[in-house]
């Protein structure tokens, strides 16, 4: 075997999966979105309606698809960006 | 890529008026819409970045379908505006269609994309905030003023009462109580009375000014292009038959349906929305103003004017709301109608931008002619074809969702052949295969497979992203 001409000096180093770190942050908003999306099915058929309650007039249901969820999403997004 | 960049192929005009005409109907499903249309394109932002995926015919074929069918819903709106307001559908389609055009075959068209979308979404959230401040009421208190009418009924304001109004589509109306409807033009009405139990349908030929009496439980079907006057003060005939009922609607919706719509929506924009990268500055300001924006609107148009949906087209809610705002000197009749149109059409050219710009990412950089020949067979089609937006736009996000989308999940990076055909290539044409197959024999399906007829991509989806993992998995 032909001996190697670059230098390579055996030095401890610290092994960090950076793509698996920059994924995390993106992953998790993912799953945070996925699931203000697909809340509301059970929600509608639990017993005693409690999407239907009212809150300044207003339906719980509506509340949380026209505000809570989108602000919420909207943070998820930002994190996400945030703990690359 | 900028977040309003990314974005812009989201709340195109269709988009933003079906989801309006829902809320402003109580259509069972019209939360869950609201909550899609918000935050399934912060979904899509939030899909893996990638390499460009290997170009072959069968995608660029596919992604000009899918893109002709978003246009063909957009213009179909415009156009149904345009015939409201008394001018020919085609002149919308054809007129917004070479505006289109000129814009995005322009150099760097792309850096002008955001500022569109900026100004046709600012356009629609002015006329809002005029007709909130105008109305002084708060869009929570319309909610409760709207939600306790004991009945939703004709107002004397309404131009269904006073002129007449012109019906977009041929619309069958089902009246619960009397009325007297005059015809405004010449047409023929039919009438299917219910006579004792006994079912008795006649054909009416009207002249301007001539009237039928109706009684209740029957039925009236006026063609495309017929106008009409109702009476003032009488129920809707076709709207929820009060407040009450029109706010419970939402809490009766069918979850496979709703979750039908959910992955329509969430695989669509997946398709037509791009990975967002690491500017997502405006993304969460686009996202509650697309939720607050539209679900305002449709709660104002319900309380303004709930015959909003009578003429059989989701711009009529639209339009609705610069109609109920009285005129003023300040104000002038017409001004904000103008504004919502000039809204709607900033709107169109930013979705077709983005559009363009997928095609182009599937290989049309190569076949310029195909941008133009999609734009040009929307147009065409809109202009003839009088067909409800929503069918159009959720035929291109469910066919989107099934062969663009799923494929491209699941082929990953990898820039795999088969056969020479890259992975996703494949995938796409299954998955177009499936949904096509499944919508057109959506009528011979068993009960128990209707949703899937119904919403074709809850199968095509799975099928094309299965294919495709497994062609991957014995490649390795």
């Amino acid at each position: 075997m032909p001996a190697s001409s670059i230098p390579i000096r055996p030095r401890g180093r610290a092994i960090i999966a950076l793509p698996m770190a920059a994924d995390r942050g993106r992953r998790i908003a993912v799953i945070v979105l996925i699931v203000l999306l697909l809340l509301p099915l059970p929600a509608t058929v639990l017993p005693g309606s409690p999407m239907a309650i009212r809150i300044a007039g207003v339906p719980l249901l509506w509340w949380y698809a026209a505000l809570f969820a989108p602000l919420t999403a909207a943070v998820a997004l930002l994190l996400s960006r945030g703990l690359r | 890529m900028t977040a309003a960049r990314a974005l812009a192929a989201w709340p195109g005009p269709a988009l933003v008026a079906g989801i309006i005409a829902a809320v402003a109907a109580g259509a069972p499903a019209a939360p869950v819409l609201v909550l899609a249309f918000a935050v399934t394109p912060l979904l899509a932002l939030l899909q893996p970045s990638r390499a460009a995926a290997p170009s072959h015919p069968a995608t660029l074929l596919i992604t000009a379908g899918v893109a002709a069918l978003l246009l063909w819903a957009h213009l179909a709106v415009l156009a149904d505006a345009a015939a409201l307001l008394g001018a020919r559908r085609w002149q919308a389609s054809v007129l917004a269609a070479a505006l289109a055009l000129l814009v995005t075959l322009r150099p760097r068209a792309g850096r002008r994309r955001g500022g569109m979308l900026a100004a046709g979404g600012a356009a629609l959230l002015l006329v809002l905030v005029v007709v909130g401040v105008a109305g002084e009421v708060a869009p929570w208190t319309a909610w409760s003023q709207a939600a306790a009418r004991p009945a939703l009924v004709f107002s004397g304001r309404s131009g269904w009462v006073t002129e007449g109004e012109r019906f977009v589509r041929g619309t069958t109306l089902a009246f619960d109580e009397a009325h007297r409807v005059v015809a405004v033009a010449p047409g023929t009405f039919r009438v299917v009375e219910q006579d004792g139990g006994r079912r008795v349908v006649r054909d009416w030929r009207l002249a301007a000014g001539d009237a039928i009496s109706l009684r209740p439980g029957d039925t009236l079907t006026a063609a495309a292009g017929s106008r009409l006057r109702f009476e003032p003060g009488k129920r809707v005939p076709g709207a929820a038959p009060s407040g009450a009922a029109w706010a419970d609607a939402a809490a009766r919706a069918p979850s496979a349906r709703a979750l039908g719509l959910l992955a329509t929506f969430a695989l669509g924009a997946c398709a037509v929305v791009p990975p967002g990268g690491r500017r997502v500055g405006a993304a969460p300001a686009v996202a509650l103003a697309l939720s607050l924006g539209a679900t305002s609107w449709g709660v104002y148009a319900t309380l303004a004017a709930p015959e909003a949906g009578l003429a059989g087209s989701p711009a009529e809610a639209l339009l609705s709301l610069p109609r109920a705002v009285a005129p003023s000197r300040a104000l002038p009749a017409g001004a904000l109608a103008a504004v919502v149109l000039l809204g709607l059409l900033a709107l169109f050219v930013a979705a077709a931008d983005a559009l363009r710009e997928r095609i182009s990412g599937a290989g049309g950089a190569r076949l310029p002619i195909i941008w133009p020949a999609a734009m040009a067979a929307a147009a065409l089609t809109a202009a003839v074809a009088v067909v409800d937006p929503w069918t159009p736009l959720t035929a291109g996000l469910g066919l989107a969702g099934a062969a663009i989308a799923a494929p491209r999940l699941a082929a990953g990076n990898g820039a795999r052949r088969v056969l020479g055909w890259p992975l996703e290539a494949i995938g796409a044409l299954f998955g177009a295969a499936v949904y096509a197959g499944l919508t057109l024999l959506s009528a011979l399906l068993p009960a128990a497979l209707a949703p899937l007829g119904a919403t074709p991509v809850l199968a095509a989806a799975p099928a094309a992203w299965t294919v495709v993992r497994l062609l991957r998995t014995t490649r390795r």
